[in-house]
């Protein structure tokens, strides 16, 4: 569907976006993420045209986006939907009428448009609010009007800027839902923008981390986010107060490492297959008796991603036992890494 | 006491005598300043959308021709109205085939206003949140749809705020196109009050225009409420 290849924007002499290649495929929900400023809504409006570029590529459902005549770019539009972190909806239009936008847009006759409005505000959960004034809406109720916008002209893809970060936290998780359903409804291919970590951890299956208009990583967002390569940690704010002592070790439950056998142990536990993740983690006490050893919990989470339940652990050991620690688990397949301590300065503030 | 119904009888008198002047007057007020602005606001609207289009962050930024109608507006704003009025006689002249009376002060009063209209719309325009106008775009809108799809009709309850500023600036200038031979009330209070002191017909002709003021303002307060 997209397909970015060593994309540069410049302001100037100072580069907004630096070599950016990434690849989403039809029907998946690709994630964006990096702190504010890191580049991703630029990016992302590069892939509608909103923004322009200075080099480099991008291909939309075939086509070359920075080459697109006026006309053939608004036809490319059509067929990609956007929501915002704000709403952007009009103010002096309600909410029938803002959903109804597009289509006036392109010239949609009254009676079909009349439906398709109907329809998508029943797919949104707003039915009954059709005469209503964006101004007299929560901001749940504001995005839902802009996610049936996006639709309204039935697009092949959805770019999303920052759909949540203006919302609380369960409302949040209800965009997230609806955002899902839409996806596997009608295979909808989503493209998400966020600085919530735990957003994309949620809804994508694999992301582009955004530094500095520089790529840090990308891939499955369970690799990325369970055990990220050193330089990534501090970007996705995985951070521990380690022990100064040691050798602090991770452990990997549910998604493999890069040397990880495949069909491992280790293999990705489902949410809801009754097994809790603990038994896996078993093989911590496991451990502690048949190698008869003492160590500290660092830390440690469980957390959702897409559909499965996947989580990591922390723990140290002392520095002439990390050997047969690591050795221990490797004959059992199970997932580690050795987390090193940041470099004095570094600023651990976590 | 008789000599007070006599003053009363004095009054009504000398204000029937002159009430088919005034009224007279009245009518030709609202004729130049209705026609000025509803003119001034079609060009300043023409102008204010040049502006926004090649402005800095505009949909269609061209830097130079900005700069020119940017300083064009602002000389434009800076000619006092008594010195345009004499200075475009030929051109009212032109367009209105002669330089006396209402129709003919109708010219310098829409000339004057369009640069300050233009500036007030473009302001309005530029009110419009930005993000509405991405969406707008980011669903394949041109710039003719965004510009009178959205802009115009979000920016509508200040724009009629901005009518009724138009308005009541054109008639007080209406009073000195009535200087040179434009009628209308100010015309009528002039040459009544300052050249022939009677005071009471300036002071009619005063409350008058006070009262008419009122009612634009009023009135577009009104619809400014009920459009928002």
């Amino acid at each position: 569907m997209i397909q970015v290849n060593g994309l540069c924007k410049k302001f100037g002499a100072h580069f907004v976006l630096r070599d950016i290649t990434l690849r989403v495929e039809k029907g998946e929900i690709f994630g964006i993420v990096g702190h504010s400023g890191a580049g991703k809504s630029t990016l992302l409006r590069c892939l509608n045209g909103l923004e322009t570029y200075s080099g480099g590529s991008v291909r939309v459902m075939g086509r070359e986006v920075g080459s697109l005549g006026q006309k053939e770019m608004l036809n490319l539009r059509r067929r990609m939907g956007m929501i915002f972190q704000t709403f952007n909806l009009m103010e002096r239009r309600n909410v029938f009428e803002n959903v109804a936008f597009p289509l006036e847009v392109w010239r949609v006759p009254k009676e079909r448009a009349r439906e398709r409005v109907e329809d998508l505000l029943k797919l949104v959960g707003l039915e009954g609010k059709s005469s209503v004034r964006p101004g007299n809406l929560s901001g749940g109720q504001k995005q839902r009007v802009g996610i049936a916008r996006a639709l309204a002209l039935r697009p092949d893809i959805l770019l999303c800027d920052e759909p949540t970060s203006a919302l609380d936290p369960h409302t949040t998780a209800s965009i997230l839902d609806l955002l899902q359903d839409i996806n596997e409804r009608f295979s909808l291919t989503i493209v998400l923008v966020t600085h919530q970590m735990e957003v994309v951890k949620r809804m994508c299956g694999r992301t582009l981390l955004l530094d500095g208009g520089l790529p840090q990583g990308t891939g499955e967002t369970s690799s990325l986010f369970l055990a990220p390569p050193e330089h990534l940690r501090r970007l996705i704010q995985e951070e521990y107060a380690l022990l100064s002592g040691g050798v602090n070790i991770r452990l990997v439950f549910g998604s493999p490492v890069p040397d990880a056998s495949p069909g491992a142990a280790a293999g990705p536990l489902r949410a809801n297959s009754g097994k809790a993740p603990g038994s896996s983690s078993g093989i911590i006490s496991a451990m502690a008796r048949d190698l008869d050893l003492d160590f500290s919990i660092v830390g440690g989470r469980l957390e959702r991603y897409g559909n499965d339940i996947l989580g990591f652990l922390i723990i140290n050991v002392e520095a002439e036992e990390a050997g047969s620690v690591l050795e221990y688990l490797r004959v059992r397949n199970v997932s580690r890494q050795i987390v090193e301590r940041p470099a004095p300065g570094g600023g651990a503030d976590a | 006491m008789p000599d007070f119904y006599g003053q009363i009888s004095v009054f009504l008198e000398r204000l029937a005598r002159i009430a088919p002047e005034l009224g007279l007057a009245t009518l030709e007020t609202l004729y130049m300043v209705g026609l000025a602005t509803f003119f001034s606001l079609l060009a300043g609207s023409a102008l204010a959308v040049l502006l926004i289009l090649t402005g800095p962050g505009g949909l269609r930024p061209m830097p130079r021709l900005y700069r020119v109608l940017d300083a064009a507006v602002n000389l434009g704003r800076s000619f006092p109205f008594i010195i345009l009025l004499i200075a475009i006689l030929p051109l009212t002249r032109l367009i209105a085939g002669t330089t006396i009376g209402s129709t003919a002060s109708i010219v310098p009063l829409t000339i004057a206003a369009v640069p300050f209209v233009g500036r007030l719309m473009e302001g309005c325009l530029l009110e419009v949140d930005a993000g509405v106008i991405e969406a707008a775009r980011s669903f394949g809108a041109g710039n003719a749809r965004i510009i009178f799809r959205v802009l115009f009709p979000e920016a509508l309850p200040p724009i009629i705020l901005n009518a009724a500023v138009t308005a009541i600036t054109l008639l007080g200038y209406s009073a000195m196109a009535g200087a040179v031979g434009g009628g209308g009330l100010g015309d009528l209070a002039i040459r009544y009050g300052y050249n022939r002191f009677q005071m009471d017909v300036m002071a009619y002709a005063v409350v008058i225009l006070v009262v008419l003021v009122q009612i634009m303002q009023s009135a577009c307060n009104f619809l400014y409420k009920k459009l928002r």
